[in-house]
């Protein structure tokens, strides 16, 4: 029996990819043959294990397909011919209303992602949903398939790697504090939330703080533009747009930050809720989605996104050393659950429930 | 013992009558599509494009200068070496004013934070 998992994108760096190699690499580890087939590969992607999807072997009755399904890709049809057991990985699909005002493509690309979700509701033999916001809505869509809920896999090896010190000193140099939201430049990620929140923060409270969107804003230029207007409008020059940047940059604002916060509308699981609980970050964020169920009970969730609610919320977590011992603490113990030995065992658990 | 959601909530208690106490002078759906492309963004997006073609592929006009080309080598027309110049030069001062634009949003980021310093002391003071 070989296990292929097949996904539409493999690049460098984002959490499906992550998830996929991670996966990968469990697999191997307890005797699986397995590969990676992708419709489009990264440059940088270098991992021999990765082949284009074209190249894929002629399949056999007891092979296996795990399929991450993130998005409308004509790999969503081509998979139901598969004549083999498949199983879905599902990262959900970001609703195309976000993107209508900026990428007619992108919007389209969503749109036909939910509709290919519903049309392959009597695809799979069985589905991992990454949060049970996502099993959810699969049953919604009609799935009555056995799904199992497996968080993303995340190899928290890589995360002791060196910062860069350049950025981690640039982000030390005064003595503001550092508000921290890492994820792509994206209109469902609410960035503008961010920016308001920051402005009412500086009209209540006199304390420096500076904030900090670690993000790429590839494919989305016109909203990041507009995001840059928004923030010149409010006097708010200071904003550190990273723009795409390398793993250690990313480790030297995560190693720096004070307060990671999110406004994000719409997330399937949020991996970078989860690299704030491994550096020992407080997290604020706005209820919505998956984000209270990543949490796990832990963190400041904002009921509303009033900018001078949240800015008071944000004070308090900057100033009460006491209460951020205290998140900090529980985002330990949430981040335990997350552990790579945890969720690979539940992972592999669930593989041989499934495959037998 | 109490979560930090608890404690965040007593610490708090009104937080539900601090909703609008900052009221925001703009609405981000008020900056228009066409506002939110700046000088710098449309710049960018030019010289990734003439980076891309500033040098220009030599091309033959007809079957006479194909078959030149095939017996005595590449045939560079005139007009297309002349065009070359031209986006070559073109390039060049892209450059320069790229290089003035990043010395400009230095000199910005100085200020910006002289002034954010300035208005902090004043505050304190």
């Amino acid at each position: 029996m070989r296990i292929f998992q097949v996904l539409t994108t493999l690049s460098f760096g984002d959490a499906v990819s992550n998830d996929c190699i991670a996966i990968k690499e469990l697999l191997k580890k307890n005797g699986y043959k397995t590969m990676i087939y992708a419709e489009n590969i990264g440059k940088k992607v270098t991992d021999p294990d990765v082949k284009p999807y074209n190249r894929m072997p002629r399949l056999k009755k007891d092979d296996v397909i795990l399929y991450h399904l993130s998005t409308g890709t004509a790999l969503n049809l081509k998979i139901k011919d598969l004549p083999c057991r498949k199983y879905m990985i599902y990262h959900n699909t970001t609703p195309p209303d976000f993107f209508v005002p900026y990428s007619g493509k992108l919007a389209k690309l969503c749109n036909n992602g939910i509709e290919e979700t519903k049309a392959l509701k009597d695809t799979f033999n069985g589905v991992f949903a990454v949060s049970q916001f996502n099993a959810d809505q699969l049953r919604s869509f009609g799935y009555t398939c056995e799904m199992k809920i497996r968080p993303i896999l995340i190899p928290f090896d890589d995360y002791k790697k060196e910062p860069d010190k350049e950025t981690a000193e640039r982000m030390r140099s005064d003595d503001a504090k550092n508000i921290l939201f890492v994820g792509r430049i994206a209109p469902n990620k609410k960035q503008e939330d961010l920016i308001s929140l920051l402005y009412a923060y500086r009209q209540m409270y006199s304390d420096p703080v500076r904030l900090i969107l670690a993000g790429s804003p590839s494919g989305m230029e016109k909203y990041m533009a507009r995001l840059k207007c928004y923030a010149d409008s409010l006097g708010l020059k200071d904003i550190v747009f990273t723009g795409q940047i390398s793993f250690p940059k990313i480790l030297a604002y995560l190693s720096t930050a004070d307060c990671f916060v999110s406004m994000s509308e719409h997330e399937g699981f949020c991996v970078p809720l989860v690299e704030a609980m491994q550096f020992n970050v407080p997290i604020l964020a706005y209820s919505s989605t998956a984000i209270p169920e990543t949490l796990g009970g832990t963190g400041i969730l904002l009921d509303s996104k009033d900018p001078s609610y949240a800015a008071a919320h944000l004070h308090e977590i900057l100033n009460n050393e006491d209460l951020r011992k205290k998140m900090v603490l529980e985002q330990s113990e949430r981040l335990k659950d997350f552990s790579y030995e945890n969720i690979s065992a539940l992972f592999m658990k669930q593989l041989k429930e499934f495959i037998g | 013992m109490s979560t930090a959601r608890e404690d965040i909530a007593a610490l708090i208690p009104d937080a539900e009558e601090l909703k609008g106490k900052v009221s925001i002078p703009l609405e981000f759906e008020k900056i228009s599509m066409l506002a939110g492309v700046s000088v710098d963004d449309a710049l960018d997006g030019t010289m990734t494009k003439l980076r891309e073609k500033h040098e220009v592929i030599p091309q033959y006009r007809n079957i006479k200068e194909k078959t030149g080309g095939m017996m005595y080598g590449f045939y560079i027309n005139p007009a297309v070496r002349h065009q070359n110049d031209i986006n070559k030069a073109l390039f060049e001062v892209f450059e320069e004013f790229e290089k003035l634009t990043e010395e400009k949003n230095q000199l910005l980021d100085r200020i910006n934070k002289a002034r954010t310093k300035l208005e902090r002391l004043e505050k304190e003071r």
